[in-house]
């Protein structure tokens, strides 16, 4: 009895499977048309696509990231340049032709030493390389530092300076800068 | 149709998508650490270095000036915001002339400050036995002017007296 | 079941009649077919990291010939890989075939067809496509067509 419901059932799978044959066998043939030529004894081509998806990106170096002003006599040396002078700077960015990229600086803060403070307007910097900008740091608002329009990989030079003043107390201070490169 | 709205939906929120993936802006930043040191320093400098008191009869002339007043004092200096400056006078002896003294305690200065605040108003009299402070205060630069006066007296025996003194600026 | 039946039937006629059945088994204006290529995928897609950085997109090539029948296989881009008016020379883009030494390793050129395989007979191949990124190239969406030819003797 199940053996009889079996083969019906096997049957009737068979003979759909029959009738839908050439319909199978039709679309098998045309994928692999879609992707295939054939070469008739002599030349033949395939198109493909090529797509590449080049997405932003963006990338800072500064090197060194500490900077140090050594202690001098203000009625003598009127500004400090920092000891590392001049810093490495290069900024790659990968932006669209028409695009710009910008590299600003923003002073987290005075120059700190406990409760006493020197204005980080005294520090400023030159700056050499194309698109590199010289500036004066500021807490408040990111200040330009450099901008360049379209992709590409810019290398320069940082030099930075205080001014020196006896006005300051004796102390050793410090503070974080962050410069942004963004690529829009 | 309202297979077409939802088409239509569907392509402008894939569009709205799309325009704010590729507006999407790329950034990189690196930190940079500033640091200064700034260590004590003191300068001070007087116009004069010499004081003279010409002869004044004592009973019309009780307090002598100096030739040289009116010198200028400037005081640069940089000291801990906690430990001020100071600015002290001290003199070596008092004034001699062979074997007659006049004390140090008849000599006196006033001080006024021209530029800031940080000499110490009023007459001050000398002493050789312990610094006399002439004015204190942080880190900064400062000038005054200076006023010398030798008290007069009857007492004192005829001669040319000399005695040295010296200032000190002191930052902590 | 018959309507099934009917129009598969009948699909496949119109396939066969309008001439798209590929393959050796299908004769051609010249005679029968010899060889065959097939690109698998039809799509070559790179999607590039940050710069410094090589994209790579694997493409499976078979070449269905009858043993002993020669053939030759080059690859020439239309042009550079485009995006409005910003473009990407053929030659950023590279590639590395296997196995070798029937699957060479070469440069992409836009002006002349490049060769990437030779050998006889029925042949796999594997080849990856490399394009490399650098700070110099501009964002966006670039395409371009790749021919990729073959032909014997």
């Amino acid at each position: 009895m199940f053996d009889d419901t079996l083969k019906i059932v096997i049957r009737k799978f068979a003979g759909k499977m029959i009738s839908l044959l050439p319909l199978v066998f039709a679309v098998i043939t045309l994928t692999i048309s879609a992707l295939s030529l054939p070469v008739n004894g002599g030349s033949g081509t395939v198109t493909t696509n090529a797509d590449a998806d080049i997405p932003s990106s963006a990338q800072l170096t500064i090197s060194p990231s500490s900077i140090n002003f050594r202690n001098a006599n203000p009625g003598a040396v009127l500004t400090i340049p920092a000891n590392e002078n001049p810093v490495s700077v290069t900024a790659n960015a990968q932006i669209g032709e028409q695009s710009l990229a910008t590299l600003t600086v923003l002073a987290i803060g005075d120059l700190i030493s406990g409760s006493d403070g020197i204005p980080i307007e005294n520090v400023t910097w030159t700056a050499t390389g194309s698109g590199f900008v010289p500036g004066t740091m500021n807490k408040n608002s990111p200040v330009s530092a450099g901008s360049w329009q379209g992709p590409g990989e810019h290398i320069g030079t940082f030099s930075f300076f205080m001014g020196n003043s006896w006005s300051y107390s004796t102390g050793n201070y410090s503070q974080t800068v962050t410069y942004t490169l963004t690529a829009p | 149709m309202r297979f077409k709205i939802i088409i239509l939906v569907l392509l402008a929120l894939s569009l709205t998508f799309v325009g704010a993936n590729s507006a999407l802006a790329v950034d990189a930043t690196a930190n940079v650490t500033l640091s200064a040191t700034v260590t004590s320093i003191a300068e001070l400098t007087l116009s004069t270095a010499t004081v003279s008191f010409p002869n004044a009869n004592p009973g019309t002339v009780p307090n002598v000036s100096a030739t040289e007043n009116g010198a200028t004092i400037t005081a640069h200096v940089r000291t801990g915001s906690s430990t001020p400056a100071s600015l002290s006078v001290l003199a070596a002896d008092d004034l001699t002339s062979g074997s007659d003294v006049i004390p140090m305690t008849a000599v006196s200065s006033t001080t006024t400050n021209t530029s800031g605040t940080f000499f110490t108003t009023g007459a001050i009299p000398w002493s050789k036995t312990a610094p006399v402070t002439l004015g204190g205060g942080a880190s900064g630069s400062y000038t005054g002017t200076v006023n010398w006066t030798l008290a007069n007296s009857w007492s004192y025996a005829t001669g040319n007296y000399t005695a040295a003194a010296t200032y000190t600026l002191t930052a902590p | 079941m018959r309507k099934l039946r009917l129009f598969s039937s009948f699909f496949f006629a119109a396939v066969l009649v309008l001439g798209i059945f590929p393959g050796p088994a299908a004769p051609g204006p010249s005679g029968p077919s010899e060889v065959q290529l097939i690109v698998t995928p039809s799509n070559i897609k790179f999607r590039a990291g940050p710069p410094p950085s090589f994209s790579v997109c694997e493409v499976t090539i078979q070449v269905l010939a009858p043993v002993h029948t020669p053939w030759r296989l080059t690859v020439l881009a239309l042009g550079p890989l485009q995006f409005g008016r910003s473009a990407i020379p053929a030659s950023r883009v590279t590639w590395k075939g296997t196995p070798a030494p029937i699957f060479l390793d070469g440069t992409l050129s836009s002006t002349h067809p490049q060769l990437l395989a030779r050998g006889e007979g029925p042949k796999v191949g594997v080849v990856r496509f490399l394009l490399k990124n650098s700070w110099d190239l501009a964002v966006g969406q670039f395409n371009q067509k790749f021919i990729f030819n073959l032909s014997t003797p």
